[in-house]
């Protein structure tokens, strides 16, 4: 008995022992799982958190949102390819897109957003940063928190700029209940916002900070760019109503698809912003500059200069943003700048002379016949007419749809052969910077708004600046415009100043001249399709003449790699072209072929008759004849879809906008639709 | 712990047990024709005395030297016989032993029952069934053998995961997988040989699971190891050979109608193409020294690579078991080694496993266990896919079928253009699939050590404290290595080795601790009323931590051996590196449940179960779960008034209802922290160089009010035995309802997120099953019995919350080239598994359009394929008028709304992958010394999402332009004709139709793919799996050396497959969340590795 109950105290005892277990036992946590206070013990660990918002920009919102397809749809540039779904909003046929086209983008913007106002809410909650802003010190935490909140405000600016009206205010919580804002609300908000943060972050080149950051600078230029797309032209909602508040409009064309071209019709207070901050910018540009000269004993082109950084893998003195990149990796990161936007190729993917590069980014023939003075130094450094074969050798570009050396004529801005040596291993890979930002548009914005606003001398002033560097006189200098005339002076010069870096479009939409500038350009196409096929020539108002064929011959030059043009070399001119020379890289020497490499070319500006004497003469020194308008005239329709097929008259809303993504929409309880006829 | 450990020690030698006189009595039990019967328990009546017989039927026990003695015999499959002593001191008994498995064991939670006196749903396999024809994975050896419980390999790889599901499974974005316990602690199946298999277990109603509670919804695999025995030590043995052989390749486009299609390709892709193509081989305009042109190659068999990727292969295995011991001290030794070679080049699957138990009886009645055992796999494989492409293994065939030294053109076009930029893959030899697998080696090693101390205490009569502890340690390495080739650092023009490859090293380590403690009381409060109440806690802790290391471009003179063991030698001016390391977040659970079985006149059994359990991974409100069941069982033929239905001998209904939890998820989602960025991608670079990151460390919005899915199960069921014991059965009918499924949710990207996941929605499955099993015929010689069993079950989403929109994508082509993106969609009413997409309707012929200089114009009322179709190779700019997408020969789908346009709304659901039934059914005989053997599984009526045949119908540019084709594609319309040895493009309606009459698939020029039910195919099919024959030697050959049983058998696995399917084969796997998929992408077949067909010699030996 005795025993009996021993063993049942025993096993009570027992059993009560294993009821008492640590009341903390299921607080489980990781090492590897840090807290927010953290992250954001010091500063150099707080831009940590900031390094990842830059990444993902990079990685996530860049491409598959505006870089894809805005510098592609304007009447100055364009998509190579036939029948093609890449460039849809490009060419304004909105109602072809799916309605989940880009919602990788804009998720993430919204998810770097989200990111940014987090760990900008985390610093604010600092006492070091607090104490900063008291006593208005400049500091590491308070250029933090300013980059953290410029980042916020550069997503939403870019959201806007490319889904319209969006919601705004919903991150970094659960949401059942939101809709749409009015997308003046929001500029406004990020304006003030920006304001704040502004004066207390370092200029370029204080506290370290480099182009590849957001500094006072860049946010100084932000500020001014959302006032300018605040006040100025842009296609708007007439579907959702009440959706503007008491904001009034002056509408432009005709009303359909439930929007209206239109801009506020108090810009001028928005105009004047602009004109405040994108003076700021310039004033505390810090170590940015304009670059004048060249430094290059070989060339010059200090035009040319600022994109030979990139090639360079340096940040451009003349960049205000550009996004940081690296070169190889074992997973690469988004190099597509210049194998989408760049010059040419039809290497191979890996291990070529050079790789592939697709070229996505086509320029509109009239644009490089018609509108460039033959002394300007930004043509042959902007627009190629040849490109890179994959084995050592320059080929022609060809107007025939289709990708790499086919599709026509391209952007030269990035050409992996004039990197130092080229990155040969794999395509997208090289690691150029994402250009952002520079100086010089800086500066035309300025005479844009200044234009606007009236003050003329300082607008011209401003154009005139640019075009000093282009032509390396103040012979080509505007002189005494005003009104319209300096307006379409100003617009005129950014898009031969800024060709191919996603501008043009968004200039034509400000400017409120869009839809008329699309009719233009394809009027003038047609124009001279029509000339090339009835004469086999068109000859451009400043005299250059584009043909229906041309006489090529590859040449030997001791570097193929060329600068600035030469006109009584066929080979070298126009200039900045040729080749990198890979036989000097050892991994790529035995894919060099032959030992003429370079292309020489007779007739891309004048006529030369098929059937005449210097043809025959061309034929028997070697040249051959080439087929080169021909190809436009034989694939019109190509060409007429690609060019704005979407704008059918001077009245036409321009519909430029991508669909906000279905998850948005279907959880929004019908708050939030698509408008401009995109797929709901 | 260390405390309570030694208040243990001080109590277990606080009493002693008195013992009086005793005399021993030996004896030998058999069966009625004289078989001896191994593990026969004989007791002693009255007393706390019992021992087993040995393999040889013998036993050996101590009784009191006076009184009147009975020993109680009792066997499985026998009634219990009395047998008084009367003074002997040797003891023979036969037991009749009956077909009845009533008074099995059944192993459940925390305790067993018998059969008989079972009121959950349990289905059991002996350790014998599957020991008769032994695979690597005891998971393989369960499929088609246990009612309920659908059994799927992923495919044919060695080592291959196999997905088990009870009853379907409720849950949607977590695993369905079972609770898998190893002699109680949580394991792999893979790690355990089959020959130590003594039972599998499987818990399927909450009745049963409910005492696992936040593990218990998916149903609980319990599998018991051999324990050791007392008696004469016994060696047994086990070996056999295994080939492995291919049951099916692709077939391919021989080289006549290879050339023909990819010249006509190449051809649609540009004379960039086209040109090296002709010049190669010798073709049209190109014809060089082929002056025969393209009929040259007519009459040449075909040089399938498939053939060197994957061929013959042998697999072998060898175990031994050694067991023995005293009535106090018993002990097993085993030891098992298998060599699975895989039939592809650089597969295998390699285990070690050693174990050792030790039984040892402390005092009268106290004993105490250890079970360790430890286990080394290697295992070779991983056979990623491609987008758009699928593995390398599974398109091997898409490599030319015309053997180098059978190419009768120019050889340098090899070197050239774009068959030198994009056809390297499909045309050089020194790129061939083979040569590319050749020269990959993904291998995972990875070691288990696993220890249970347990103790049984029997406190008085009738009360036991069990205690049970365990720990297991694993560590795990990944050294996957590629080469020079796989990696394209060859310079191709000299053939020299640029860089040796690149190295991924991984090693990490894991750890588990399990203490759990029970008191179990059996009583009766009289004859007519008995309980048993099991009481109980467990607390459970595990984690782990890893580091990882990548690089490469290492230098051309290191292998891969030197890489690993030099892994910052990479070349740092063109290669990078990665590292990492991380600490998982402990999983703990700490529970406390109970379990009350009561027992009315013997006749009314009732069990109630609760668990309660706390768990790490929700937010302390949500931690702690509660699972109750109940289940009622009434053996109805023991009732008076049934006694005269003569030719029932047994029936028991049952039935029951409970909840039981699924906690299967990351334990990092309901707060938000943040973690260090490994991939580059995500570290910005400033100045080029690489800038430290963090990130969140979840991309789920953190959702801290997660809380347990829970499943709510419904059971009723029957066991029945009829006919004297000649057939036995069960049927059960359920009804299963998950519901606040944890779901990975869309949230709208607004919030900077994504996705998040909730407690949201509900989804359930019904079913029947049934099992029966009998005895067809038995003589003196013969012995003819059968089984089966076959199960359906109506999986059903019943609801998502509103903002699910339930689509997702496997996007195998790759985002920009399969439409619809999401090809898989969750529709409430439904179950999961559905395919979406367009609805065949034949091929776009000359008759559709107006015919007009060159251009075909689509006719009035005959719909367009929308522009997701994009890019068609051969079409130029005036074969169709602007913003028309359809030519002849393209595929034409419904118009679901009628709008004239084939696009997102004219999608549907298109196919169910889900069975209407599966089962498996077997035959055994026997013939003296003969056993005979076969084992059916089927599916019926699911169908299969043939993504390997789509991804031959469409038409990838560059890469895809030389790749041969799937011989389907003979018959496909053709816009290219070979006439008098050259290609001719068709323009006319006239032209086409001539050339099409047999067309019975679309043109595949198209860079995107429509996915539509041309890809979608019946998945029924019925396979012979097992076909065992086996022969033991007679007793009077082995006993002359001194062998207790040889028995020698061959076997056939895979022998036969019925189906309608045109892939590979209808079991598919391959990829349940192909591509990350957030939800299961079921029945998907891409990329597979094809299943061997097997024949198997083997041994088994005891002395």
């Amino acid at each position: 008995m005795m025993k009996r109950l021993i063993n049942y105290i025993a096993v009570i005892t027992l059993c009560i022992t294993f009821t008492q277990c640590k009341k903390n036992f299921l607080d489980a946590s990781s090492p590897s799982n840090v807290d927010d206070k953290f992250v954001t013990s010091t500063p150099s660990e707080t831009f940590k958190t900031l390094s990842w918002c830059y990444a993902n920009y990079r990685q996530n919102c860049i491409m598959g949102t505006y870089r894809w397809n805005d510098p592609i749809g304007s009447d100055a540039e364009m998509y190579p390819e036939q029948s093609s779904s890449n460039n849809l909003n490009a060419i304004l046929q909105p109602d072809l897109l799916s309605i989940d086209a880009v919602a990788g983008g804009f998720n993430s913007l919204y998810t770097t957003l989200a990111r940014a106002a987090k760990v900008a809410n985390l610093i604010a909650g600092k006492e070091a940063y607090q104490k900063d802003v008291a006593s208005g010190t400049v500091s590491d935490w308070t250029q933090l928190y300013g980059e953290a909140m410029t980042m916020k405000a550069f997503c939403y600016f870019n959201l806007i700029k490319h889904f319209g009206d969006v919601p705004y205010g919903y991150e970094n919580s659960y949401v059942e209940n939101y809709s749409l804002n009015s997308r003046f609300d929001i500029y406004d908000s990020l304006i003030a916002s920006l304001k704040v943060v502004e004066p207390l972050m370092y200029k370029l080149g204080e506290g370290n900070i480099t182009a590849e950051r957001f500094s006072r600078t860049f946010c100084d230029a932000l500020i001014g760019e959302i006032a300018l797309y605040s006040g100025g032209y842009q296609t708007i909602r007439t579907d959702v109503t009440g959706l503007y508040g008491n904001v009034n409009f002056d509408k432009k064309g005709t009303e359909q698809h439930g929007c209206v071209y239109a801009r506020r019709s108090d810009y001028k207070n928005y105009y004047k912003i602009a004109e405040q901050y994108l003076q700021a910018a310039i004033d505390n540009e810090g170590t940015a500059h304009l670059i004048t000269s060249d430094d290059r004993s070989y060339a010059n082109n200090p035009f040319q200069r600022h994109f030979q950084y990139f090639a360079d893998l340096q940040v451009s003195p003349e960049s205000i943003f550009q996004l940081g990149n690296i070169q190889g990796g074992l997973i690469a990161t988004t190099s597509e700048y210049p194998y989408a936007f760049g010059r040419p190729s039809d290497g191979g993917s890996s291990n070529a002379a050079p790789t592939k590069t697709f070229g996505a980014l086509r320029i509109i023939p009239t644009v490089y016949y018609g509108d460039y003075d033959n002394a300007d130094k930004k043509r042959d450094a902007s627009v190629t007419v040849t490109g890179s074969k994959g084995d050592g050798n320059e080929k022609m570009l060809s107007f025939v749809p289709g990708n790499k050396t086919s599709g026509g004529i391209a952007t030269n801005k990035w050409d992996e052969n004039r990197m130092n040596p080229p990155y040969i291993t794999a395509q997208r890979n090289s690691g150029m910077d994402w250009p952002v930002l520079r100086m010089a548009d800086v500066m035309l914005m300025l005479a844009e708004v200044k234009a606007e606003l009236g003050e003329s001398g300082d607008a011209v002033n401003l154009v005139n600046q640019i075009r000093e560097r282009a032509f390396g006189n103040s012979g080509h200098d505007i002189v005494g415009l005003s009104g319209d005339a300096l307006k379409a002076a100003v617009l005129e010069e950014r898009k031969l100043e800024l060709l191919g870096e996603g501008t043009r479009r968004w200039d034509l939409i400000r400017s409120g001249t869009f839809s008329e500038a699309a009719i233009a350009v394809q009027q003038e196409m047609a124009t001279m399709v029509n000339d090339l096929k009835s004469r086999g020539y068109h000859t451009f108002s400043n005299g250059n003449v584009i043909s229906a064929y041309i006489w090529i011959k590859m040449v030997h030059l001791d570097n193929p790699l060329t600068y600035d043009p030469d006109s009584t070399n066929p080979a070298l001119y126009p200039g900045w072209r040729g080749q990198y020379n890979y036989s000097t890289i050892p991994a790529i020497a035995g894919k060099v072929k032959g030992n003429n490499h370079n292309v020489a070319i007779e007739g891309l500006f004048r006529y030369i008759d098929p059937n005449g004497a210097e043809a025959a003469s061309l034929q028997s020194n070697g040249y051959v004849k080439t087929n080169w308008g021909i190809d436009i005239v034989n694939n019109f329709t190509s060409y007429q879809h690609n060019i704005l097929s979407g704008i059918t008259s001077a009245g036409d809303p321009p519909r430029y906008y991508w669909p906000i993504p279905s998850a948005t929409i279907s959880s929004s309880k019908g708050k939030v639709t698509n408008g401009y006829g995109l797929p709901n | 712990m260390k405390s309570k450990f030694y208040f243990l020690v001080v109590l277990l030698f606080s009493f002693t047990t008195a013992m009086s006189q005793n005399k021993t009595i030996t004896g030998r039990v058999t069966s009625g024709s004289g078989e001896a019967l191994t593990g026969a328990t004989v007791s002693v009546r009255g007393t706390k005395t019992v021992t087993s017989t040995n393999s040889a039927g013998n036993y050996s026990i101590e009784v009191p030297s006076t009184g009147n003695v009975v020993l109680e015999f009792s066997y499985v499959g026998s009634k219990k016989v009395s047998i008084p002593v009367e003074g002997r001191s040797n003891v023979d008994v036969k037991l009749s032993v009956t077909a009845s498995t009533l008074n099995d064991v059944v192993v459940i939670g925390y305790g067993t029952v018998k059969r008989k006196d079972l009121t959950g749903a349990v289905a059991s396999v002996s350790g014998k069934e599957i020991a008769t024809a032994p695979v690597a994975n005891v998971a393989q050896a369960m499929q088609g053998k246990l009612p309920g419980v659908s059994v799927v390999s992923q495919d044919g790889r060695p080592g291959a995961d196999i997905a088990i599901r009870v009853r379907g499974g409720g849950s949607i974005s977590q695993s369905n997988q079972p609770l898998i316990l190893i002699d109680g602690v949580p394991g792999t199946l893979s790690d355990i040989p089959a020959d130590q298999v003594q039972s599998i277990d499987v818990l399927k109603d909450a009745s049963s699971t409910a005492i696992y509670g936040s593990r218990g919804a998916n149903g609980v695999v319990l599998v018991t190891t051999k324990g050791a025995k007392a008696g004469k030590t016994t060696v047994s043995l086990n070996s056999y050979v295994k080939f492995n052989t291919p049951a099916k390749y692709m077939k391919a486009l021989d080289p006549y109608d290879y050339l023909k299609y990819v010249w006509a390709n190449a051809a649609a892709n540009g004379n960039a193409f086209q040109i090296p193509f002709e010049q190669l081989y010798g073709l049209g305009a190109n014809t060089g020294n082929n002056t025969g042109g393209i009929d040259s190659y007519k009459n040449l068999t075909s040089d399938d690579i498939q053939k060197q990727v994957y061929n013959n292969s042998t697999s072998w295995n060898h175990g031994m078991t050694l067991t023995g011991g005293t009535d106090k001290t018993k002990i097993l030794f085993s030891a098992d080694y298998i060599d699975d070679e895989g039939m592809k080049i650089n597969s295998y699957f390699k285990r070690a496993n050693v174990a050792f138990k030790l039984a040892q009886k402390v005092f009268d009645n106290v004993t105490f266990s250890l079970d360790t055992r430890y286990t080394n796999n290697q295992n070779m494989d991983n056979e990623g896919t491609t987008n758009g492409y699928g593995s390398l293994l599974s398109t091997a065939y898409t490599f030319r079928p015309i053997a180098t030294s059978h190419i009768l053109g120019d050889l340098n076009a090899l070197t050239q253009g774009n068959i030198e930029q994009y056809g390297k893959n499909v045309m050089w030899d020194n790129y061939s699939p083979a040569a590319r697998i050749g020269d990959y080696f993904p291998l995972s090693l990875s070691q288990n050590f696993q220890g249970i101390a347990s103790l049984d205490w029997k406190v008085v009569k009738g009360l036991t404290y069990h205690s049970d502890f365990s720990m297991n340690t694993s560590w795990g390495q990944q050294k996957y290595w590629s080469g020079a080739i796989y990696n394209n650092y060859i310079d191709d023009a000299t053939g020299e080795q640029l860089y040796a490859g690149n190295a991924t090293y991984g090693k990490s380590d894991s750890w588990g601790l399990r203490w759990s403690n029970t008191l179990n009381y059996d009583f009766n409060i009289n004859n007519s009323n008995q309980l048993n109440i099991l009481a109980g806690q467990e607390v459970y802790n595990s984690g782990g931590t890893g580091i990882s290391i990548q690089a490469n471009h290492f230098p051309a003179n290191f292998d891969k051996q030197t890489a690993f063991a030099q892994i910052n030698q990479y070349d740092q001016t063109v290669g990078s590196s990665t590292f990492s390391s991380s600490v998982s977040t402990p999983n703990r659970i700490n529970s406390y449940f109970g379990r009350v079985n009561y027992s009315l006149l013997d006749k009314y059994l009732f069990t109630v179960t609760f668990r309660a359990d706390g768990s790490s991974k929700f937010a302390p409100t949500n931690r702690w779960g509660y699972f109750p069941a109940g289940a009622f069982a009434w053996k109805l033929s023991d009732e008076p008034f049934m006694k005269t239905v003569l030719w029932l001998d047994n029936l028991k209904l049952r039935a029951s209802y409970g909840e039981v939890g699924n906690n299967g998820i990351n334990s990092n989602l309901w707060s938000q922290s943040w973690g260090s960025v490994t991939d580059q991608r995500y570290q910005y670079a400033i100045n080029r160089e690489r800038q430290s990151a963090y990130d969140l460390a979840s991309s789920t919005l953190a959702n801290p009010n997660l809380k347990w899915e829970t499943t709510i199960t419904r059971d009723i069921g029957t066991d029945f035995t009829l006919f004297k014991s000649r057939l036995s059965g069960t049927v059960d009918v359920y009804w299963n309802t998950t519901k606040d499924l944890l779901m990975l949710t869309t949230i709208p990207g607004i919030t900077g997120f994504t996705s998040t996941y909730a407690n949201i929605g509900q989804t359930s499955n019904k079913g029947v099953e049934l099992s029966l099993s009998g005895t067809i015929y038995e003589s003196k010689d013969w012995r003819v019995t059968a089984g089966g069993n076959i199960n359906f079950n109506k999986g059903n989403v019943d609801n998502l919350a509103p903002n699910v929109t339930g689509l997702y994508g496997t996007v195998w082509g790759g985002t920009a080239a399969t439409y619809p993106v999401n090809d898989y969609i969750l529709l409430p009413g439904h179950p999961v598994g559905l395919v979406r997409g367009l609805t065949y309707e034949g091929i776009y012929t000359p008759a559709d359009f107006d015919y007009n200089n060159g251009t075909y114009t689509l006719k009035k009322g005959i719909a367009d394929i929308g522009s997701w179709i994009t890019v068609i190779h051969g079409l130029t700019a005036n074969d169709r008028p602007s913003g028309q997408n359809a030519y002849p020969g393209l595929p034409k789908y419904k118009d679901l709304n009628g709008d004239g346009i084939i696009d997102d709304k004219d999608l549907s659901v298109i196919g169910n992958m889900n069975p209407i039934h599966t089962g498996g059914f077997n035959l055994n005989a026997t013939y003296k010394s003969i056993d005979f053997g076969v084992y059916f599984n089927w599916s019926y009526g699911n169908q299969i999402y043939n993504a390997n045949k789509l991804a031959t119908l469409y038409g990838p540019k560059e890469a895809g332009v030389y790749q041969n084709k799937l011989d389907i594609m003979k018959n496909s319309y053709k816009i290219y004709d070979v006439q008098n040895g050259q290609l001719v493009r068709l323009t006319t309606p006239d032209q086409l139709n001539a050339a099409n009459a047999n067309a019975s698939l679309p043109l595949a020029y198209n860079e995107v793919i429509g996915v539509s039910t041309l890809g979608i195919e019946d998945g029924s099919y019925l396979r012979l799996n097992t076909l065992v024959l086996g022969y033991t030697l007679p007793k009077s050959i082995t006993s002359k050396a001194k062998i207790n049983n040889l028995r020698i058998y061959g076997s056939i696995y895979n022998l036969l497959t019925i189906t309608g399917y045109s892939g590979l084969d209808p079991e598919v796997n391959a990829d349940p969340s192909h591509n990350n998929a957030i939800y299961p992408t079921t029945g998907l077949d891409f990329g597979t590795y094809p299943r061997a067909r097997s024949f198997v010699v083997g041994l088994n030996l005891s002395f």
